[in-house]
């Protein structure tokens, strides 16, 4: 299962969105005490963004729930001179913080890193922004779109050079960079236990974005290469048409080739010396293609993809999520864990792609929903709270 | 102490092209000893895959002389040791025995059931030490029906549905390739650290398997979610979302170099952003216009919307329409290329590239971690040359004499 290494942890997750949040659901997957931190009355803006329950009519949001799932849910206004000092109680009881506002405005609201750091030496404080803390891009800004575009993912999706490039589906370009913030706040947490001290984390949505790019990226500086997935172009990858759905085959190597030709009842076309090697067949490849999608057109998906795999060559279905929804595969590993919220109702959600025994999924925190046990826990009293509420600091 | 913040970790690297080795890239560059196994019986291709000299055909080569070329290998190997050791010649176990007995970590990317088929599998590194970690990188994840197929980027993109989701409507999906790759071994890096924090905590190892399919699906958000509450099959749509308009990328021309390739992307959500576009681009006029009054309205007309802006843009270089929107507080982003990137002064001041030296290759490039922390460095070096490390590794290491080793390379077991 996944290792939960961070029982006994504290994190704050005081993040918005997609990126921040998304780590916090991770870090609460992990084992830790994840606590969201919003603007009283107004919480995280993706409490008001689609998916709603349509056959309810309930405004409760599916995303916000994925992404805030398992977390306890405050609210504060920290930089406000009465919230002040209930955010730094909070601080000196947290391992870890998760921000993500502009570059600067912790400083400006007396916030700043070397501040928290006073009353917690050993916090680690990751802060998540479009360009980082530094530069003079720091202050651009961007919706998903166009951070894409900004740390070369949205150039790689590129269809032809008369087409504009396309954008990665779904909250993926996001989800990613969640992922990559919560590793490092790992990171810093693992040097903790030998150094003793906290650690300032400062994370560029663009440079998260360039990580997994790397290598096309460098390819420029390395061999002048300026290089472009054409995806109609490319030898063996572009999905081919089946029956019922769209299939990837991919003979990477030799022994795969030889796998489909198997698979395809060992056609005579197949023997032409072009075909042989890897690398002639990549230079002939409007022959190569158009072969293999003459053949998985007649067939259904499932046919292609199995007679293929079990001659040792990928392939694979292109999924819609109807079909990851039924998925034989994702029932026998549990995948989908059941869940229920107020105004979602029951639903299925995704759970980890790690193996074994699935977190134990607490449903996403109502608005402030935990400030009585957590604000007490550090010494406040009902009064306390009602007076910071009716100034609207809680 | 040193700076890097994996100091003292080791890790055995059994990885082969992409998702396994970026997972181990990853953790080398936060500072780990990533010991990475390769043999003659089985070269990773991306050691011969190079570039035409007219750069326009990136392939594989054949000649095994040609191994330290691969500008693609150097990239996602850097900053490993390398060591031969051949797992097909049934003395690989009794050294990757000694392997395991010295690290704190074993990462493999096989289909599943390939380790266990090298006699090395979870239950027996285990019997050698008690507290190893193994991180297993696989397509589908142990078990099910497809638990033992095989996968790469564009399978984990096809199977996860991320494929499905790209591209425009009514036409064929995009398919993803190297990128995928990078961020399912993220999902190991992850699963990595955290088994390395809980091994602290509870003194024991464990096994960590990781679905690429899976690791697709789980980072889809809103599409999955929407399936599972309403029914909803969402559709690909290009660029477009029911939220935001413009929301699209617009061609333009560079005024230094017009033949060269340029897009600039542009995204509105609100209507104030929207005056400040319209003024920024100096056709205040459109702000009045009721096709695009409102979001509403600027969805139903998105056609006109997105020939005025493209319009406007072609009279213009990326960067210039950028820096233009951008100043007016309009969310616009010239889509950076390799080039852009290595040239972009906010990376330059951030130290985003680093460069290192390759015994063959020369100097050498590549990104910065994601993260700069203010307390701990990462770690940059070349990707190993085949075998560079067999004496570091066999000799010091492991504390083999060179008859032994000798002795292995004639059997094949170190080849």
């Amino acid at each position: 299962m996944l290792p939960q290494s961070l029982v006994g942890t504290r994190v704050l997750d005081w993040s918005e969105g997609i990126v921040g949040p998304y780590a916090g659901r991770l870090m609460a997957e992990l084992g830790a005490e994840v606590i969201k931190v919003e603007r009283p009355g107004h919480g995280d803006w993706t409490r008001r963004t689609p998916p709603f329950n349509e056959a309810d009519g309930s405004r409760e949001s599916g995303l916000y729930f994925y992404y805030n799932v398992s977390k306890k849910g405050v609210t504060l206004k920290p930089e406000a001179i009465e919230g002040r000092p209930v955010f730094l109680n909070l601080i000196q009881s947290a391992d870890v913080l998760v921000e993500d506002h502009a570059p600067g405005w912790m400083d400006t609201v007396g916030l700043s890193f070397r501040e928290l750091q006073k009353v917690n030496p050993r916090l680690v404080v990751l802060s998540i922004t479009p360009f980082g803390q530094t530069g003079p891009w720091r202050d651009y800004q961007t919706y998903q779109l166009t951070g894409l575009h900004a740390g070369g993912e949205g150039w790689e999706l590129t269809a032809g050079a008369e087409r504009p490039p396309v954008m990665t589906g779904g909250d993926f370009s996001e989800t990613t960079v969640g992922l990559t913030a919560a590793m490092g706040v790992i990171a810093a947490l693992w040097r903790r236990r030998v150094s003793g001290k906290g650690n300032h984390i400062d994370m560029s949505h663009q440079e998260a974005s360039m990580w997994p790019g790397r290598v096309e990226l460098s390819a420029f500086p390395n061999a002048g290469v300026v290089e472009r997935r054409r995806v109609a172009e490319r030898s063996m990858t572009g999905a081919k048409s089946a029956l019922d759905a769209w299939v990837e085959v991919t003979p990477f190597e030799q022994s795969m080739w030889q796998g489909l030709v198997t698979a395809m009842g060992n056609p005579p076309w197949a023997d032409d010396s072009r075909f042989e090697q890897r690398v002639s067949r990549f230079q002939n490849q409007e022959e190569v293609n158009p072969r293999i999608d003459e053949w998985t057109s007649v067939r259904s998906a499932k046919e292609v993809y199995s007679s293929m795999q079990e001659n040792g060559c990928p392939a694979f279905e292109v999924m819609t999520v109807d079909r990851l929804a039924q998925s034989d595969q994702y029932e026998a590993r549990n995948y989908f864990t059941d869940m229920s919220g107020a105004g979602l109702g029951r639903f299925r959600m995704p759970s980890t792609p790690f193996t074994g025994e699935k977190p134990r999924y607490k449903a996403a925190p109502s608005l402030g929903e935990n400030n009585h046990e957590v604000f007490l826990e550090l010494g406040l009293n009902e009064e306390d709270l009602g007076r910071l509420k009716s100034i609207e600091v809680m | 102490m040193a700076d890097v913040m994996l100091d003292g970790v080791r890790i055995l690297d059994l990885t082969f092209n992409r998702a396994g080795p970026s997972c181990t890239a990853m953790l080398a560059a936060l500072g780990a000893e990533v010991i990475r196994t390769e043999s003659f019986t089985r070269v990773d291709s991306n050691r011969m895959r190079v570039a035409s000299l007219d750069k326009s055909v990136i392939s594989w080569g054949t000649d095994k002389s040609d191994m330290e070329k691969g500008w693609t290998f150097s990239s996602i190997n850097m900053g490993k040791l390398g060591i031969q050791l051949n797992l097909k010649s049934g003395g690989h176990r009794e050294v990757i025995k000694r392997l395991v007995e010295v690290s704190d970590l074993v990462v493999e990317a096989f289909t599943p059931g390939v380790l266990e088929g090298f006699g090395i599998g979870y239950e027996t590194l285990r019997q050698w030490k008690k507290d190893i970690i193994l991180v297993s990188v696989n397509g589908f994840g142990k078990g099910g029906p497809h638990g033992h197929y095989r996968a790469y980027a564009n399978i984990f993109a096809a199977a996860g549905g991320i494929e499905e989701l790209t591209g425009y409507a009514g036409e064929r999906p995009m398919g993803f390739v190297g990128r995928l790759d990078s961020v399912v071994g993220s999902f190991g890096g992850f699963g990595a650290l955290a088994a390395l924090m809980e091994r602290e905590r509870t003194g024991k190892g464990q096994h960590v398997d990781v679905s690429g399919a899976e690791a697709v699906t789980t980072l889809l958000g809103a599409p999955m979610v929407d399936h599972m509450i309403n029914g909803r099959v969402a559709a690909r749509d290009g660029n477009r979302r029911p939220d935001l308009a413009p929301h699209n990328c617009y061609p333009c021309t560079n005024p230094d170099e017009p033949s060269r390739e340029e897009w600039v992307s542009i995204a509105v959500a609100t209507n104030e952003e929207w005056l400040s576009l319209c003024i920024a681009i100096g056709k205040p006029e459109l702000a009045t216009d009721p096709r695009f009054g409102d979001l509403a309205s600027r969805k139903v007309n998105e056609e006109d919307l997105d020939r005025i802006l493209g319009d406007w843009t072609l009279g213009l270089g990326a960067h210039q329409a950028m820096q233009l929107l951008q100043a007016a507080g309009v969310s616009a982003m010239a889509s950076l290329r390799a080039d852009d990137l290595f040239q972009s002064e906010h990376l330059r001041e951030r130290g985003a590239w680093v460069e290192y030296e390759h015994p063959v290759q020369g100097p050498r490039f590549d990104v910065r971690l994601p993260w700069i922390f203010s307390d701990g460095e990462g770690a940059y070096g070349p990707a190993p040359l085949f075998g560079q490390h067999n004496a570091y590794v066999y000799g010091e290491l492991l504390g083999m004499l060179p008859e032994e080793i000798l002795e292995l390379q004639a059997q094949e077991v170190v080849y």
